[in-house]
């Protein structure tokens, strides 16, 4: 059986924690998984969190901006925790009821990846965040984003920060969408529908947005990546030439994290949060990303937090270290399966929790 | 001060309603300034969640 803690940034009740107010120790989710079901990601853009299970049920807490017809969860007002059953949660697309099998927030929308290969997006996006065509700011229920992804392929990857989404398809073409004014898509511009990111010059297999950047990675052993968008922070200019052998990669709004095979996170990027990696840190096992702050699991078994924690998504920071961690334990009983970070929130999902 | 970011105006949205300024804080909130606040010289918009702030880029015309 395992359990969501979440804790951070909650004015929306983006936590699911069954309030609205913010906490700086993990706590339990208002959310009931059957004994058989795990978390397998969690997304988050400014009000609402997306949290994917594995056997494909996308649920929503948060802000009930247009388009949230995933199961919600984590009602503000108390009320008895809702069970769910899978067959009404999943999408209905044509013939039958089909699975979730990958997620993306961006700031006030949600996108799903379904297990037939379409790809729908709900929620309101100004400058094309939903992908659904020109001038489409609001979807009300989810909508298949036309034409995509092109006949032969699927999406492996899907990523997205504040106002735009990279996806990675299975022969390793790269499309995006959404805000592109700073280059984070390839060519500058605003795209309403996705476009092939054809300035990849490697295989991709993995991308993952800052708010004004994307950071595309080909196979974990080769090293190759590349960064399009804004060098604010020097994101760009203080990029490794050759990413060493890695497991993870992460972005903040403004930083890169690259989680090594010797668990090493290599980070670069914005600081003057603390956000970057301490340095001498333990070996990581796990490590997400948020807006400006990071949650790690080390090999060891710590759980660790650093950067931007005024919300408490980073745990109780001393007075003296204002609202930036330099890096505090957060305490935990059981087993970590899972780490998300958002919008100064944190969530773990810990299984077998010791009574 | 210290700002948290500076945000050319062009990437910030318009409520017309509001007649504000606002944009994503990291926090889940947003930034706000007011467009009359803008036009008298004011350039720091708030986030009412959080303690961050970011100066708005912009030429008054």
């Amino acid at each position: 059986m395992v359990q969501l803690l979440g804790f951070g940034s909650n004015g929306s009740g983006q936590l699911g924690i069954g309030h609205q107010d913010d906490v700086s120790s993990p706590t339990t989710a208002r959310l009931e998984l059957k004994h058989h079901q795990s978390i397998k990601k969690i997304v988050a853009g400014g009000k609402h969190t997306l949290v994917l299970s594995d056997d494909g049920v996308l649920l929503r807490a948060g802000s009930q901006t247009p388009g949230c017809r995933f199961v919600n969860f984590g009602n503000i007002n108390n009320e008895p925790i809702q069970k769910h059953d899978c067959s009404t949660l999943t999408s209905e697309n044509g013939t039958g009821l089909l699975r979730y099998i990958d997620c993306a927030a961006t700031w006030e929308g949600s996108v799903g990846v379904l297990e037939d290969g379409t790809v729908e997006s709900s929620g309101v996006g100004r400058k094309g965040e939903l992908g659904l065509g020109i001038g489409v700011t609001t979807a009300n229920d989810a909508k298949v984003i036309p034409s995509f992804p092109p006949d032969g392929t699927i999406v492996v990857d899907i990523s997205a920060s504040m106002s735009h989404v990279v996806a990675i398809l299975s022969n390793g073409h790269v499309y995006g969408w959404g805000a592109g004014r700073k280059g984070q898509l390839g060519v500058p511009g605003i795209f309403w529908k996705p476009r092939r990111i054809t300035e990849v010059q490697f295989r991709a297999t993995r991308a993952v947005c800052g708010k004004d950047f994307t950071f595309i990675v080909g196979d974990p052993q080769h090293g190759e990546h590349m960064i399009l968008g804004s060098d604010k922070w020097f994101v760009i200019t203080n990029k490794p030439s050759v990413l060493p052998p890695w497991k993870d990669i992460g972005a903040s709004w403004g930083s890169i994290y690259v989680l090594l095979e010797t668990g090493e996170v290599l980070s670069w990027g914005r600081n003057d949060h603390k956000q970057l990696c301490p340095p001498g840190f333990p070996p990581v096992a796990k490590v997400a990303v948020g807006s400006e702050h990071a949650i790690c699991l080390t090999e060891s078994g710590k759980v660790i937090a650093w950067g931007w924690g005024e919300h408490g998504n980073c745990g109780p920071i001393p007075t003296d270290f204002g609202h930036d961690s330099p890096g505090f334990e957060i305490k935990y009983a059981g087993k970590v399966m899972l780490l998300g970070a958002g919008c100064a929130t944190s969530w773990m999902v810990v299984s077998n929790l010791v009574p | 001060m210290s700002v948290y970011d500076e945000i050319e105006i062009e990437d910030m949205t318009f409520d017309s309603t509001l007649q504000i300024y606002h944009y994503p804080c990291p926090c889940g909130d947003r930034f706000e300034i007011g467009i009359d606040d803008l036009r008298d010289g004011e350039e720091i918009a708030v986030c009412p969640s959080c303690s961050l702030t970011i100066r708005v880029i912009f030429e008054l015309v």
